[in-house]
């Protein structure tokens, strides 16, 4: 038998079943979110079934987790990203004691006392600075895939300090530096500063400690590890899959969390 | 605590929660009110016909608070009797005006100034600043629309709706005089109060003085304690303020045509500490007593009635007096309106939408104190000595005129006190004094009681509280629980 967890974020859906008993991760999936994410959510769940040859009836319990929790009327359970992230993280790293996680959407900063439960958290603002989105938005200016953005700031040379972590007024300083004739790179490299300075400072309320783990979609991108390792002045932890770890918290809350 | 906090108490299973009512439930339970209690329920002042405000609170969502309709209630009839004279507030001051009664405005000093002037007899006075939570409660902008179409846009918080509101005359009629309070408090009241005085509008400033902080200060100047409410005050603020009051004072008379003698300034200090008097025993039960005998609301409207009135400071007290010998009926049988084992929170600031107070308590937690920036209305005001200087003391007590660790200490007296597992800051989106007091109190917090806080913007929406808001508070219950497993009480 199985449990699942359904992590619904701004730009990703994602999946995860684990095997009930022995809480191994048994199949996952990932797309994106889509402009109706309860069928994008359903519709990744049925094919991860179909794929795996298994019927609803084989999962015990699903939890769903991220901005969309509650869209899906199949689920058991919803609980927040803040207890999902630092679930499916200790399974992972059973000694973490902070967990940072940038989304496509927002950003948060997880303090977790001893045992892995969560002693305190932080969250961004109402605004998208600092998030995922902020990086999207200087990929799509100076023309590269979002991937590409770890390499273009690694090639900076003079990284450009940013006055605005706010993605409205980045957009116009950004277009404004490359008007000047500024590199892309530096600027790249500028934003990825601008965005660990900013986690930093969300962390600082917290008092967080060593082992850090950095989890979410920004979390694939290599200059925001090391930009991050810079600021917090530790090694920064990156999982295999750094989207996958609420939906694996999700699928460990599974049939134990009480639902607020 | 009280005794009925204890857990032997819980655990003998006496326990008992009381439903809240919707809005449909609760016009039921209105309508079923004896005759013989709704006709007590009458505003009554000289020259002014006598006007019933117990009705069902249906009719106010149709008057524009539409929020209501969503809202849950006390089942009581204290309970609900206490909602409608809240709402009533508008009815009362128009009926004031028909009937020839001078009508006074007051800005932020929240609490002493009405004490002033309900020195008259013929004369209300009301809190032109608590229309705050207004554009929530109509879930319509147009307040604030008629405040941003005179210039003022949302770098004033909320408190932008009086703007409007003057202009309207949509919640008030045009008061004889307003007394705004400027100088050592939130800028956004005098920008405020500046704005409506420019549009013509009678007005008197006077000026709060900081109270400075008389253990970093290190001149000779001399300090010395309020009479209630423990702050230590430079003794020239006093004099200053002193000065202040007998020149609103002056005003005052001018404009009612009647000389303030000391003798009614004393009875009107007697009604005040009454009125405050029944607002400390009801939070004291409504905080400190496991399960809750009144929900966050209920307790919240009790507090903010300390400071106003709401216009009618005799059935002000009735209306206490009923809420206190039903939360002590409850107390002593053990019935709640909350489950005993729900999240306690103090509530750093009034929350500008109502609706997340009950959503909070709908996901597990509930209100167990609260420093809502008026708690200097709470404490008793000296009835030694000249009336006038008694009453510019309790100025004193205001937390918002000394400094932000002031302020942060009152929430860590009030986690203590009620022994608290978190604290929750809604802060009001432009309020000037949010954006550098919640690290402080925070800070505070985590230092000295070592519990959680969760602070979050609340934004004016029609469609209800936004994901990000009840994601966070989502979070915050689980947070909680998780703390009380760790700690080995769930």
């Amino acid at each position: 038998m199985f449990k699942a967890g359904v992590d619904i974020g701004s730009r990703t859906v994602k999946v995860v079943l684990i095997e009930a008993e022995a809480k191994k991760v048994a199949a996952w999936g990932i797309t994106d979110t889509g402009p109706i994410p309860a069928r994008t959510a359903t519709d990744l769940f049925v094919d991860i079934l179909k794929e795996h040859r298994l019927n609803r009836r084989d999962v015990l319990s699903v939890t769903s987790t991220g901005y969309g929790r509650s869209s899906i009327d199949w689920t058991n359970q919803t609980v927040t990203e803040i207890s999902c992230q630092a679930a499916g993280c200790v399974a992972l790293y059973p000694q973490l004691r902070t967990v940072i996680d940038i989304g496509g959407q927002d950003s948060k900063v997880i303090a977790l006392s001893e045992g892995g439960l969560v002693r305190d958290f932080a969250l961004n603002d109402r605004c998208a600075a600092g998030t995922g989105r902020f990086l999207e938005m200087l990929a799509s200016i100076v023309d590269v895939g979002v991937e590409e953005l770890a390499a273009l700031a690694g090639r900076a040379n003079e990284p450009i300090e940013m006055n605005s972590t706010c993605a409205v007024f980045a957009e116009s300083e950004i277009v404004g530096l490359l008007a000047q004739g500024n590199r892309a790179a530096d600027i790249a490299r500028g934003v990825t500063e601008a965005i660990a300075r900013r986690t930093k400072s969300l962390a600082g309320s917290l008092s967080y400690e060593p082992k850090v783990v950095f989890t979410g979609g920004v979390a694939k991108n290599r200059a925001m590890v090391e930009a991050l390792e810079k600021h917090f002045a530790c090694e920064i932890l990156v999982p295999e899959n750094p989207q996958l770890t609420g939906a694996l918290g999700a699928a460990l809350l599974a049939g134990k969390a009480k639902t607020a | 605590m009280t005794d009925r906090a204890r857990r032997g108490d819980l655990e003998s299973g006496r326990e008992e929660e009381l439903a809240l009512l919707s809005c449909e439930q609760a016009d039921a339970a209105v309508a079923e009110v004896d005759a013989e209690y709704r006709k007590q329920c009458v505003y009554r002042a000289e020259g002014v016909e006598p006007l019933e405000y117990f009705q069902a609170l249906s009719s106010y969502a149709e008057a524009g608070d539409h929020l209501l309709t969503r809202l849950r209630f006390d089942p009581s009839p204290a309970g609900l009797r206490l909602w409608s004279f809240v709402f009533s507030e508008r009815k009362r001051l128009f009926a004031a005006r028909q009937g020839g009664l001078k009508i006074f405005a007051v800005m932020k000093d929240l609490g002493t100034m009405p004490v002033l002037t309900y020195a008259l007899a013929k004369a209300v006075t009301f809190y032109a600043d608590e229309l705050w939570w207004s554009p929530c409660l109509m879930e319509d902008t147009r307040l604030l629309d008629a405040a941003e179409a005179m210039g003022c846009h949302d770098q004033c918080c909320y408190v932008r709706a009086a703007l409007g509101a003057y202009e309207l005359h949509s919640h008030f009629p045009e008061p004889d005089l307003s007394i705004a309070a400027v100088g050592s408090c939130c800028d956004d009241f005098s920008a405020i109060m500046q704005l409506i005085a420019g549009r013509g509008h009678k007005t008197i400033f006077w000026e709060l003085p900081l109270r400075k902080d008389r253990a970093a200060h290190i001149s000779r100047e001399q300090f010395a304690k309020t009479f209630d409410g423990e702050s230590w005050y430079q003794r020239r603020a006093l004099d200053f303020l002193v000065r202040q009051f007998e020149r609103v004072k002056l005003a005052v008379e001018q404009v009612a045509g009647e000389q303030i003698r000391e003798e009614m300034l004393r009875e009107s200090i007697r009604r005040a500490n009454k009125v405050r008097k029944l607002v400390r025993q009801i939070r004291d039960l409504a905080y400190g007593t496991v399960p809750a005998p009144l929900a966050g609301l209920e307790t919240m409207l009790c507090e903010f009635l300390a400071i106003h009135y709401c216009s009618d400071p005799i059935q002000c007290a009735a209306v206490l007096e009923d809420v206190l010998k039903v939360v002590r009926q409850r107390v002593e049988l053990g019935q709640g309106v909350l489950g005993g084992g729900a999240y306690r929170t103090v509530w750093a600031m009034p929350c500008t939408d109502p609706s997340i107070v009950q959503l909070w308590e709908k996901m597990g937690g509930c209100v167990t104190g609260t420093e809502y920036l008026i708690s200097h209305s709470r404490y008793r005001i000296r009835t030694d000595g000249a009336p006038l200087r008694a009453l510019a003391e309790a100025v004193l007590n205001d937390p918002c005129i000394g400094t932000t660790a002031f302020r942060a200490q009152r929430v860590v007296e009030e986690v203590r006190k009620y022994q608290a597992e978190g604290v929750i800051i809604p802060s009001i989106f432009g309020a000037s004094h949010c954006s550098y007091e919640i690290r402080e109190i925070s800070s505070a917090v985590h230092r000295q009681c070592g519990v959680p806080v969760l602070s979050f913007e609340v934004p004016f929406s029609s469609k209800g509280v936004s994901d990000q808001v009840m994601g966070r508070l989502q979070a915050f219950a689980e947070l909680l629980e998780q703390r009380r497993k760790k700690a080995g009480t769930n």
